[in-house]
């Protein structure tokens, strides 16, 4: 139910939020209820009647939770699709069935790289906007290029940490992305590559390169719940 | 509010209900909406509920009664209870039928 209530703005939430909670949990919220606190929910960020809500767009703005969304679900598509690896039967040959996680790697890491590239310029200057654009017109670039089949497969692989890992510098030095976020970003990269290169166990080298879809999960996640982004917006207004 | 609540809305005849129900006494919210539902046979759910609340709280015409007691009850202001009153006055006033009217006023 609590879930529900996250699609309040913040400023209703701190205000009423513990009362509608109370009053759910003394009766129990039936279908219709549910579907009253949904509309609730969009008239109160349509018609902000509690201070402090007036501005519920600034604080986390549907361009932000829509890139957040982009970089969480490219997040849960990669992890999956090196899940698949795992789940899928083997050939005749005992080889994997890799055809699951080459179709998600292509659109996951074009989803991570966009929401990475653009993320991370918000709130900054117009040329580093520009370099943002940029970063996620290259993941779009490494993406199409992975789809010419070998060995054009290899260099769109290995450009995705690559260029993540340029947009996750550039985030931070902006404020934009949290200070621990570099390292975690680049380990994972790292990681990824590694395991890409197969100098490890094969089942290792899997778990590893289902990392970066780690380092999206979290990124969107503090992009729709209005982490550091958010604070850069917050700071323009 | 010489309109009543009709600039709220949906929310109208919910608010009317709500303020009907404070009129008897600070309520709790889940009081409130089972008596609205009593009273009126409506089923209030939460989101239309606390949408009223807040509508009538910044008009000024309920506040949340001072205490550390949760759930924090609600109860009507002064302004609330002028406006019911006025309502109430709006409603029960004998009008004019355009009957009539039309019968007094000048042939053109």
């Amino acid at each position: 139910m609590s879930a529900i209530l996250r699609l309040y703005p913040r400023a209703w939430r701190e205000r009423y939020g513990d009362e509608m909670l109370a009053m759910l949990d003394a009766r129990p919220a039936s279908l219709s209820d549910r579907f009253d606190l949904v509309r609730g929910a969009f008239d109160a960020r349509l018609h902000p009647q509690v201070r402090g809500a007036a501005t519920p767009e600034k604080e986390i703005p549907v361009s932000q939770r829509l890139l957040g969304s982009m970089a969480a679900l490219g997040g849960l598509v990669w992890i999956l699709g090196f899940a698949s690896l795992f789940v899928l039967p083997r050939d005749a040959y005992g080889d994997r069935d890799s055809t699951v996680a080459f179709i998600a790697v292509i659109f996951a890491g074009a989803g991570i790289g966009i929401a990475l590239g653009e993320l991370g310029t918000r709130g900054a200057d117009a040329s580093s906007r520009r370099v943002g654009h940029a970063i996620a017109a290259a993941n779009i670039g490494a993406a199409t290029t992975m789809l010419f089949g070998w060995p054009m497969f290899i260099i769109g692989l290995y450009a995705f940490p690559i260029i993540g890992i340029l947009a996750a510098v550039r985030g931070v030095r902006n404020g934009v992305f949290p200070g621990w976020f570099v390292p975690a970003f680049v380990g994972l990269a790292i990681a990824t590559m590694v395991g890409y290169m197969g100098s490890i166990h094969q089942d290792a080298a899997i778990v590893l390169m289902g990392g970066l879809g780690v380092a999206g999960l979290v990124l969107g996640a503090r992009a729709i719940g209005g982490g550091p982004v958010a604070a850069a917006e917050r700071s323009l207004a | 509010m010489s309109e009543g609540f009709d600039d709220l809305g949906r929310f109208a005849r919910p608010a009317q209900q709500v303020v009907n129900v404070l009129a008897a006494g600070p309520r709790v919210p889940l009081a409130i909406q089972r008596e609205v539902g009593a009273r009126c046979g409506a089923d209030l759910g939460p989101g239309t509920l606390f949408g009223v609340i807040a509508r009538l709280e910044r008009r000024g015409l309920v506040e949340v009664v001072a205490s550390t007691a949760t759930p924090r009850a609600y109860r009507l202001t002064a302004l609330g209870a002028e406006t019911r009153q006025a309502l109430r006055a709006a409603l029960t006033r004998p009008t004019r039928s355009p009957a009539s009217a039309a019968t007094r006023s000048p042939a053109r």
